[in-house]
């Protein structure tokens, strides 16, 4: 799969019609927003991770896709968006597959939904300590 | 606290009368908290709503536009990971905007990402932002803060700032904000105390005098480049930049101005047009900036 047929899919999936100011890239599993010049110079990380081969998206991604995303979006209490960013599920949704998750209309994110509930995929580093 | 006497004979010597505010100001006063607005992400008016909801008190940070003091340390909750903010010294707000937007910028010593992060929206995502670091242990926290922040136009190497001028890149924006003894960060750590002395001060000179040459032979001709430390000594500070107009006769010192906060004069006669931030002046940590340009 190349970098634009990722795209497609990813706003196909979320309902979105993002449109990417600068080059995708995808490394592994993951896929990267560079907006920068080019360099000679051996890089050790290039830009910005916004998704996944398997349709997830990160945080940076959620945001981008989310200003326009229709399908597969939830929204959730700002009380439910405290919990998850302290690294909980939240219980009470149907459905399968990856959503991504609003709070007043802000992106916050992405998760799986799985058994009745958004299992909480965001990166540990990325929970708040509070 | 004990302040070691080497460290006291030498401040006091230094600073003369404005020691004992200075170090009176250190012992007394807690780190106020500031954070800057990442306008990449958010607004000011939007994160001034979030804190309010938190019942976070705040005000504005004079000389810095995205700046905002807040009444609270805990200031890890959800919008901080998101990135609508970065949690960050008022002073380090002067360095990116005494270097200002470029097309090729580089950050030498970019971790742990204030800087960068601060350049990188400056820059509005565009152009290249070389980030630098070179001390492997530092670099994730550099990747945390670029992506937390959504930084889409930075590049992280790992590669030897002394050894820039050798890479083969020319930039038109330098900041090496340099390794030092670090004694802005008293507030923070009291650590730095114990290892503090003039031979760990004159070893971290001699690293910073090689770092700024290489910045500076990787500049673009017509290029700014901003040495920044956050430390008080003169053989970091002054000295250094004494040191690149001798061996480089294209370099040309330019007075570091920026309104709303208190800056002091360099402390040597070939190096008046640097500043320094006292905690005293401002409430805000001890920085040293200097601004050179190369050629014409």
């Amino acid at each position: 799969m190349d970098e634009q047929e990722l795209l497609g899919r990813l706003n196909e999936y979320y309902g979105s019609e993002y449109k990417p100011d600068g080059n995708l890239t995808i490394r592994g599993e993951k896929l990267f927003l560079y907006t920068g010049g080019a360099t000679k110079l051996h890089a050790l990380w290039r830009g910005l991770h916004i998704a996944n081969t398997d349709l997830s998206l990160t945080i940076e991604g959620a945001q981008l896709f989310g200003k326009t995303a229709k399908k597969n979006t939830v929204i959730v209490s700002k009380e439910q968006a405290e919990k998850y960013y302290c690294g909980e599920d939240l219980s009470g949704f149907v459905g399968s597959g990856f959503v991504l998750i609003k709070t007043r209309q802000r992106p916050i994110g992405c998760g799986r939904i799985e058994d009745g509930r958004i299992v909480n995929i965001l990166p540990g580093s990325r929970t708040s300590g509070l | 606290m004990i302040i070691p006497q080497e460290f006291e004979n030498y401040h006091h010597r230094l600073l003369g009368d404005d020691y004992a505010a200075f170090i009176k100001y250190f012992l007394k006063h807690q780190e106020r908290s500031s954070i800057r607005v990442n306008t990449l992400k958010s607004s000011v008016r939007e994160v001034k709503r979030v804190l309010a909801e938190r019942n976070i008190e705040y005000g504005p940070v004079t000389w810095c536009p995205e700046g905002l003091w807040v009444d609270s340390q805990d200031l890890d909750f959800m919008e901080h990971e998101l990135g609508l903010f970065y949690i960050q010294n008022a002073s380090s707000m002067v360095v990116p905007q005494i270097l200002g937007a470029g097309e090729w910028v580089l950050d030498m010593c970019a971790a742990p990402g204030g800087k960068t992060t601060h350049l990188a929206q400056l820059m509005g995502n565009k152009g290249l932002l070389l980030a630098n670091e070179d001390n492997h242990s530092r670099i994730k926290g550099l990747v945390y803060n670029i992506q937390r922040c959504g930084v889409s136009n930075a590049v992280v190497t790992k590669l030897d700032g002394c050894r820039f001028n050798q890479y083969g890149e020319r930039f038109d924006r330098i900041l090496i904000d340099a390794p030092c003894s670090s004694v802005g960060t008293l507030r923070q750590s009291r650590e730095v105390l114990g290892k503090w002395s003039l031979g760990w001060v004159r070893k971290l000179a001699l690293l910073q005098k090689k770092m700024i040459l290489a910045g500076f032979d990787s500049l673009m001709d017509g290029g700014c480049l901003v040495y920044s430390t956050c430390t008080t000594t003169v053989e970091e500070n002054e000295q250094v930049i004494e040191h690149l107009l001798k061996e480089r006769p294209d370099a040309r010192l330019v007075k570091v101005e920026l309104p709303g906060i208190k800056l002091r004069r360099g402390l040597t006669e070939g190096a008046r047009d640097c500043a320094r931030i006292y905690p005293q002046d401002n409430d805000s940590d001890p920085h040293y900036i200097a601004k050179v340009i190369k050629g014409g």
